[in-house]
């Protein structure tokens, strides 16, 4: 049970092993403040619970409002399926963990702007040659792994606080995900199209 | 001069069922009791359930207190502690 917390491997995938209540839900928030300047800043949107696109306009309202909604639905997502499934689950640590595990997503702004490739269309992408297109494949991978890492960070956050095991396990993550991204995509909508 | 204490064996080496207790002796007398006896449950836990259950005892059950003793999180030890109630719950179920 006692992993070494000086294991950077189990800090970078599966923080929740070592925290929990407030201090995670600090520290998560904390990452999800980060998303605002990092938006501005790179250009990026949040716009779903497992969504981030770098589209240049990004106005303070929007990327606040992706935010806030990206991480409140995943983590009352999980919360339910959680409690779905009768695990003993608190909404502190879901949120606190749902909130942190964005930290890979967050990251994802760096390479997602730096290899951003030039060109607005599906076509115009098609058509990239040379060193623009080997540029397009290395940003893909490299935003891949910080996908990849994203996803095994949300779901130790899901294992650790359901302490489900088993089919149990896979149903109820892949049932709070697709939850937690249709809310989140609905609601973006709803709440930018009633302001803007 | 460094004795060597052995660990009491729970499980039959040949066929893995829960061994029971046959003789006790007296260590001072050396008188012999022999029987038919079940080891108690909580034998049949490792050396680290047991620390959690020792642990879990010295706290007053406050599992906050463990997270904070333990350098873990909250959920890491109820999770714990709710496969150790289900490991239990299982060797229990075992013995009837």
């Amino acid at each position: 049970m006692k992993e070494n917390r000086n294991n950077i491997f189990v800090w970078l995938t599966n923080p929740f092993h070592f925290w929990g209540g407030s201090k995670l839900l600090t520290a998560g928030i904390v990452v999800l403040i980060l998303h605002i300047p990092a938006g501005l800043l790179f250009g990026a949107r949040f716009d779903g619970a497992i969504d981030m696109h770098i589209s240049f306009d990004v106005s303070l309202l929007q990327v606040t409002t992706d935010v806030i909604i990206a991480w409140l639905s995943m983590a009352v997502s999980f919360y339910a399926v959680a409690k779905l499934f009768k695990a003993p689950a608190r909404f502190i640590d879901i949120a606190g963990a749902t909130a942190l595990a964005r930290l890979p997503l967050l990251l994802s702004v760096i390479p997602g702007y730096l290899f951003v490739p030039d060109a607005a269309t599906v076509e115009e992408i098609l058509a990239l040659e040379g060193i623009d297109f080997y540029l397009l494949i290395a940003g893909s991978v490299i935003i891949m792994a910080f996908v990849i890492w994203f996803f095994i960070v949300l779901f130790n956050a899901f294992k650790i606080n359901s302490n489900l095991k088993g089919r149990k396990l896979a149903t109820g993550f892949i049932l709070g995900v697709l939850v937690a991204e249709i809310v989140s995509l609905l609601l973006i909508r709803e709440v930018l199209s009633g302001i803007v | 001069m460094n004795q060597k204490i052995s660990k009491l064996p729970v499980k039959c080496p040949s066929c893995a069922s829960g061994l029971a207790v046959q003789s006790l002796v007296c260590p001072d007398c050396e008188t012999t009791v022999a029987g038919l006896y079940d080891l108690p449950v909580l034998l049949f836990l490792s050396d680290e359930e047991l620390t959690f259950i020792f642990q879990f005892v010295k706290n007053s059950g406050s599992l906050k207190q463990m997270s904070k003793e333990m350098g873990l999180s909250y959920p890491t030890i109820r999770n714990y502690l709710n496969d150790l109630i289900e490991k239990l719950n299982q060797l229990e179920h075992e013995r009837e």
